[in-house]
């Protein structure tokens, strides 16, 4: 029924679409996290001036779908006469996007930290950065790990919808494959495994690290 | 009627030196007056009780000694320093100030043997080694040798907080403030912290314990002070605290 040797070509572009389904969730996924991070440091240190904004924004990235953004960051810049490539608009897009959920999860880990904690290390005079790096971080880490890994596989699957701005990634591909003749139901299968595959290895990864720290703390 | 003390065992029987010196301290929140201009003297080497109805401020008042809460008006002193609400200089006083709390308060990310090497290094005072050998010292004074690589949450409520003791102690406070410091304890481990906080006492440690053990108020502290309604009510010795002689009101709360 399948003959390897027709299933050469189509690998290449099946591995070429995966890499660039695993660019654009990697560099998206930085900034994002990135972006999360000092929105979670503004929040908790900054006054209640930049919470309004914080709390607009965060609305906004949570409550407008994906597929829009992605138009916007797309076909905004092309209305303006400036080009931009696809891969571009899309990370632009989804890091705007899943940085609100980060945030979210830095935050309420933030607040899952115990603040008598807080206390003593202010009666025993300690900078606060180093308070904060050496202590407050990495039991937020703690707390964060599971729902930024979940959170990081829906964005995953999430990425799929770049193919709409035409983004080489898994997608696109598969529908390319459909569009020339190949088997739907296959293809489309096909695709469905690869995500489940890399969202298993993430989750499985995040477990194993989590049993590996023990339940020491 | 207030009864002043004497110190009873100044460290330099010449010139007692005064450790914590309140004048005036009032914190008022919300128009109430939580603490009521406050006096209070602490001499190097005192251990001073402070007891009171539950509500009655101790707790404040021990607070706003490091001004973890900050006084509304009046002044504080340690060791002859006016405190300094100015950032950098308080977080160096409070460095010299150790605290122990109800809840012990650990870090939970550390082992015990971290806990009470952090503040050392991260403040500076000590390099890495030294603030070890040091905390070791401290953990196997407090009698926890065999716990060094415990967190806390491995620990019993009293290791934990005689680890918090060490963690107070690694900073070579000037004074000890201790909060209620056995009362999340179960009775056999405030034992274990009791013990410890007689042991600083008698070792000439200067410290002020909000507390509701009223055997160790008599027996360990030098002072003991009363309080009610923000305000200091009574201020002598044990003896005569627990005499006939004692205010009414003391008498009734020490037999309530
Ligand atoms: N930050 C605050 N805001 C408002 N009220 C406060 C604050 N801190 C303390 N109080 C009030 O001040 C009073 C004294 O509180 P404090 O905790 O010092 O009492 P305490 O003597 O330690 O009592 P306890 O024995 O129950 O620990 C209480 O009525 C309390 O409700
Ligand atoms: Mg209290």
């Amino acid at each position: 029924m399948i003959d390897i040797g027709s299933l050469y070509a189509p690998l290449l572009i099946i591995l070429g679409a995966v890499g660039q389904a695993l660019l654009l969730l990697f560099v998206s996924g930085v900034i994002a996290a990135l972006i999360g991070g000092l929105l979670t440091l503004a929040d908790i240190a900054g006054g209640r001036l930049v919470l309004i904004p914080i709390g607009i924004y965060s609305w906004l990235a949570q409550t407008t779908p994906p597929l829009i953004l992605l138009f916007l960051a797309f076909y905004g810049p092309s209305a303006l006469g400036w080009f931009i490539r696809p891969m571009t608009a899309a990370i632009i897009a989804f890091a705007f996007f899943a940085a609100a959920y980060y945030y979210e999860i830095f935050r309420a880990a933030f607040n899952g930290v115990p603040r008598d904690q807080f206390e003593a290390a202010l009666a025993l005079g300690i900078p606060p950065h180093r308070f904060a790096l050496r202590v407050v971080i990495p039991q937020m880490a703690r707390i964060a790990a599971g729902p930024f890994i979940g959170r990081t596989t829906v964005l995953f699957k999430e990425t799929s919808l770049a193919s709409a701005i035409s983004v080489g990634e898994i997608m696109n591909a598969s529908s390319g494959f459909i569009y020339s003749g190949a088997n739907p139901l296959t293809m489309i299968a096909l695709a469905g495994m690869i995500y489940a595959t890399i969202n298993y290895s993430m989750l499985a990864l995040e477990s194993r690290l989590s049993a590996r720290r023990g339940a020491a703390w | 009627m207030v009864t002043r003390a004497k110190p009873r065992q100044p460290v330099a029987a010449l010139s007692p030196r005064l450790m914590v010196e309140m004048r005036g301290v009032s914190l008022i929140i919300n128009g109430k007056a939580i603490l009521n201009a406050v006096d209070l003297d602490v001499w190097a080497g005192q251990t001073v009780a402070i007891i009171g109805p539950s509500g009655s401020g101790k707790t404040t008042l021990l607070r706003t000694i490091n001004h973890l809460a900050r006084p509304s008006a009046g002044e504080i002193r340690l060791d002859g320093e006016r405190i300094d609400p100015q950032a950098a200089r308080l977080r160096a006083q409070r460095a010299g100030i150790g605290m122990v709390f109800q809840n012990f308060n650990l870090f939970r990310n550390m082992t015990a043997l971290e806990n009470v090497m952090f503040a050392p290094v991260a403040t500076g005072r000590a390099r890495v080694a030294e603030a070890e050998t040091r905390a070791r010292k401290l953990i196997a004074r407090v009698g926890l040798s065999d716990k060094c690589g415990s967190y806390p949450s491995e620990l019993s409520g009293g290791q934990q907080q005689r680890i918090a003791i060490a963690r107070a102690l690694a900073m070579e406070p000037k004074v000890m403030l201790f909060d209620e410091a056995t009362s999340a304890l179960d009775p056999e481990f405030a034992r274990e912290v009791l013990d410890v906080m007689s042991d600083l006492s008698a070792s000439g440690m200067t410290i002020v314990a909000v507390t509701h053990e009223m055997g160790f108020a008599r027996k360990v502290a030098d002072r003991i002070v009363f309080m009610e309604a923000g305000s200091i009510l009574a201020d002598g010795t044990p003896d005569d605290l627990f005499s006939e002689a004692a205010p009414l009101r003391v008498k009734r709360f020490l037999t309530s």
